[in-house]
């Protein structure tokens, strides 16, 4: 969808959240320049009608807009409480994570900061269908895989790209970032399964592997 | 492309060719083995020097050919380019993918970039039982209708499910282009179907397996586009892996892993039996430290009692003593004394007779045991154990400069070192196959060497196997040691993925074993007449007294061995296990002590490799290391024969039974 035609659904959401949905007040919120022709776009794709003055989102516009927003406050948060990025300029980097994050990073960042319900400003987050389901990771920091003990089970975040070789080696396995493993047992080799394949490998190798805890 | 056909069953239509495609460990050789009932033929490709196994599948005119097990299209191991590359050589009709139904995303992620090569194909999920039994089912038309193509089920040990293989083979089709790559690599893609359009390539695999750089697919382009396509094609590979943090390949690894798992979500259900399947909990057992060490010495025992005692003791004396010392010797002795002069008696039945010496020592005595070595080898190479060792072993054989992967070819040596040298290949580092090598040469009793040892010393007593057996082991280990220090390189690490434990099937280890014994027979039995027939010859020209006149000295102040031993030294180096068995016999006249026959046992394992193993060392190590290692052997094997004469002597050891 284009920027501006994003940028307008999220304020028409904005507007209805404050229960005025008049288009004035939406005009003065976007952050873009809201002109007849963007308005008349989103009513011919079906996602706004006009009621007088008053801008209304149709089921399909609320889909939309509440994804964008839920996007935008979601970046809120990540830049401004985990990663400490000033306010204001976590408002502006919130207002382009909108734009370009895509569901998976959205849902790992939901799941990252815990499901979180308010943005910095106060103003609500949409649920997600991660938050539903409350999806947790109980230990939300990456571990090396020489951490977990045997029966553990995991989510490979990354391995270390240390020696190109290896990482084509390991990827040809099938053990790539998003797999999930289960740690069998750790010594005299650590050996992990996935699906129902045993691998098994020494020190070096597991240290240049990152989970999640699962 | 020249496609040499050996064997005229297999002559008639190579247009029908079916290239059979998979995993390692998925039950290929099973379904090759059913769908082809008769004799198999070979096939081989010009420039290349491996040959595939192909024969006619029974009851069509369809060829199927093997390849070995593979994990990924874009991989950096040779042997796994090997049957990738086959599809180029062997333009074939359609491919027969083998996937694993326990391992559905991993199966379906090399399906899925096997389809890159726009082939008719057809799948077959084997070993569902092994799957239903962990709680997996799969939706098998479902699978199809997202694949595009025909997908049959199987277990294939069993022979289910392989009639209907057989009868959805024709119907193979192209499968559905399902995988959308990351737009950098579609984008390259399309350019260079654009510079390369004239060609008839195998859809776009040639082309992804060129921007991994891969060495097969870059020869396969320099050799049929003109120099100027090839250059901008060079050029443009360069400029596209310019565009990338992680290679390409990683990349792709990762895009066709998400499209499997995918796909297996859709298509399969989960519910995981409450019961783990003995079979699992015992795989467990077996590679930890605390289990599987007893577990180890329970089989090691096990292989004695069924090696040892029943293959060295029952079945030589059934064959040895009664067939040819009661029997066979007999007959040949009064024929020959009969019908010619006493020169042909001796050669048949005499000191190194053609029946007494070399038939009997060949069939007599090595063959029997080493059938019951090769049938107990295939038990623990067919169970999956071979792997829990490896992982049981891996840190000591760390320290011997070996990853855990190294522990193949040195119980492959005990099978064959010539073999084992071979499969030295699959170890990553120079330093590492250089140490193998060297440990395999050093004094690794093959089987057949075994198989004699273990009929000498089934007349001495126990301190004499743990003599020969912690001689032989300590010497490699601390050899091990030093090499690892001594020599240059990096060290390697461990890596491998461990093959479910299943009960071996009688069938194939029967057939596995035959061939082996056969080959053996075949390749022995010639060298065993040659060995006896060169002493024959040196005897009966006083040669071989002379020889023994000139090494008595040595033999005597050294080693306390009397000169008959030059007999068992030269037949060692035409094949080792002649010389242990010219030793049985020379023990078994009284020529031997018991002290001096360990001895003389443990030089002959160190001092030269067979023929066989010298060759293959040769080519696999080139000259300069080849000869460096035997110039290390030689004299390293009579110096520990002094030490040892030395240490007998000092605590008079003895090993009368």
């Amino acid at each position: 969808m284009k920027r501006e035609l994003e940028e307008a659904l999220e304020a028409a959401w904005m507007v209805r959240e404050e229960g005025n949905p008049a288009r004035s007040k939406m005009r003065s919120i976007c952050h873009v320049e809201l002109t007849e022709e963007i308005l008349k776009e989103l009513e011919a794709e079906g996602y706004i009608t006009f009621d007088d003055d008053s801008v209304l989102l149709t089921s399909k516009g609320q889909r939309e807009a509440r994804k964008i927003v839920r996007r935008h406050r979601l970046g809120e948060v990540l830049v401004r409480y985990a990663l400490d990025v000033n306010p204001e300029e976590a408002e502006k980097i919130g207002c382009e994570m909108e734009h370009f994050l895509i569901p998976e990073m959205e849902e790992s960042i939901c799941i990252l900061l815990g499901h979180p319900t308010h943005c910095p400003h106060g103003l609500p987050i949409p649920p997600g269908e991660c938050c539903r389901q409350s999806k947790e990771v109980v230990d939300k920091t990456v571990v090396g895989l020489l951490k977990l003990k045997s029966g553990d089970k995991a989510k490979i975040a990354y391995i270390k790209p240390k020696s190109h070789n290896r990482l084509h080696r390991l990827s040809s396995f099938g053990v790539n970032p998003g797999t999930i493993i289960e740690v069998h047992q750790t010594y005299p080799a650590l050996i992990i399964r996935f699906e129902n394949t045993e691998l098994a490998m020494d020190k070096e190798i597991a240290e240049d592997i990152f989970v999640w805890r699962l | 492309m020249g496609i040499q056909k050996q064997n005229p069953a297999t002559d008639k239509s190579p247009e029908h060719l079916i290239v059979l495609l998979g995993n390692l460990n998925v039950g290929k050789s099973s379904i090759f083995e059913r769908l082809c009932r008769g004799k198999h033929g070979n096939i081989s490709f010009a420039g290349a020097p491996v040959v595939f196994k192909a024969s006619r599948i029974t009851g069509t005119d369809f060829t199927l050919m093997d390849t070995p097990g593979v994990h990924s299209v874009f991989t950096l191991s040779e042997d796994e380019s090997i049957a990738r590359d086959s599809i180029l050589n062997a333009h074939p009709e359609s491919l027969l993918f083998v996937g694993d139904a326990k391992n559905l995303s991993r199966s379906l992620s090399l399906l899925l970039q096997f389809t890159e090569y726009d082939l008719p194909a057809v799948l077959d999920l084997n070993m569902t039982d092994e799957a239903r039994q962990l709680g997996i089912s799969i939706d098998v038309s479902r699978l199809s209708g997202i694949l595009g193509i025909p997908v049959n089920s199987s277990v294939a040990v069993e022979g289910i499910g392989l009639r209907s293989l057989r009868r959805v083979l024709p119907d193979a089709r192209k499968p559905i282009q399902g995988v959308k790559l990351p737009d950098k690599i579609e984008r390259f893609l399309t350019e260079f179907r654009k510079l390369v359009s004239d060609r008839d390539l195998p859809g776009r695999a040639i082309g992804l397996q060129a921007l991994t750089l891969d060495p097969g697919a870059l020869s396969f382009l320099s050799k049929t586009l003109d120099p100027e396509t090839h250059r901008r094609v060079l050029s443009l590979i360069e400029t596209t892996r310019g565009q990338f943090y992680h290679r390409p390949e990683v990349l792709l690894h990762e895009t066709y892993t998400r499209a499997a798992q995918r796909i297996a979500e859709e298509v399969q259900t989960l519910s995981p039996p409450k019961h783990i399947p003995f079979s699992e909990k015992l795989g467990c057992w077996s590679r930890n430290l605390t289990t599987g060490i007893p577990i180890a010495v329970l089989v090691l025992a096990l292989m004695y009692l069924v090696v040892g005692d029943f293959g060295a003791r029952f079945l030589v004396g059934l064959m040895e003593d009664r067939l040819f010392g009661q029997i066979i010797i007999p007959t040949v002795a009064s024929i020959s004394g009969k019908i010619s002069f006493p020169l042909f008696q001796r050669f048949m039945v005499g000191e190194f007779g053609l029946v007494s010496v070399a038939l009997n020592l060949a069939l007599g005595v090595v063959a029997p045991v080493l059938f019951m070595f090769f049938f107990t080898f295939g038990i623990i190479e067919d169970s999956g154990y071979l792997a829990r060792l490896s992982v049981l072993f891996g840190r000591l054989l760390k320290k011997m400069g070996l990853s855990g992967k190294g522990i193949l070819p040195i119980v492959m040596g005990f099978s064959c070192v010539t073999m084992a040298i071979l499969t030295t290949r699959v170890l990553e580092t120079k330093k590492e196959r250089i140490i193998a090598t060297l440990l395999l040469l050093l004094g690794m009793p093959c089987a057949p060497l075994l198989s004699v040892m273990l009929v000498v010393l089934a007349h001495l007593n126990w301190k004499a196997y743990a003599v020969v057996f912690g001689v032989i082991f300590l010497q490699m280990f601390l050899a091990g040691l030093a090499a690892e220090r001594l020599l240059p390189g990096e060290r390697s690490t461990f890596f491998m993925e461990i093959p479910p434990l299943r009960i071996p099937r009688m069938r194939s280890i029967l057939v596995k074993t035959t061939q082996r014994i056969t080959h053996f027979t075949a390749e022995a039995i010639p060298v065993f007449i040659l060995a006896t027939f060169v002493l024959f010859v040196l005897n009966e020209l006083g040669f071989l007294r002379f020889l023994e006149y000139l090494g008595k000295p040595f033999l005597e102040t050294f080693l306390d061995l009397p000169p008959e031993s030059i007999r068992v030294v030269l037949s060692t180096m035409i094949r080792r296990e002649a010389g242990a068995a010219m030793l049985k016999e020379l023990f078994d006249r009284g020529l031997f002590s018991d002290v001096q026959t360990v001895l003389l046992l443990l030089i002959c394992t160190f001092l030269v490799p067979c023929v066989n193993a010298l060759v293959v060392t040769y080519k696999e190590h080139g000259f300069k290391t080849a000869t460096w290692m035997l110039l290390f052997v030689t004299p390293y094997a009579l110096v520990v024969g002094i030490i040892l004469n030395y240490l007998f002597r000092v605590f008079q050891i003895r090993f009368g039974g």
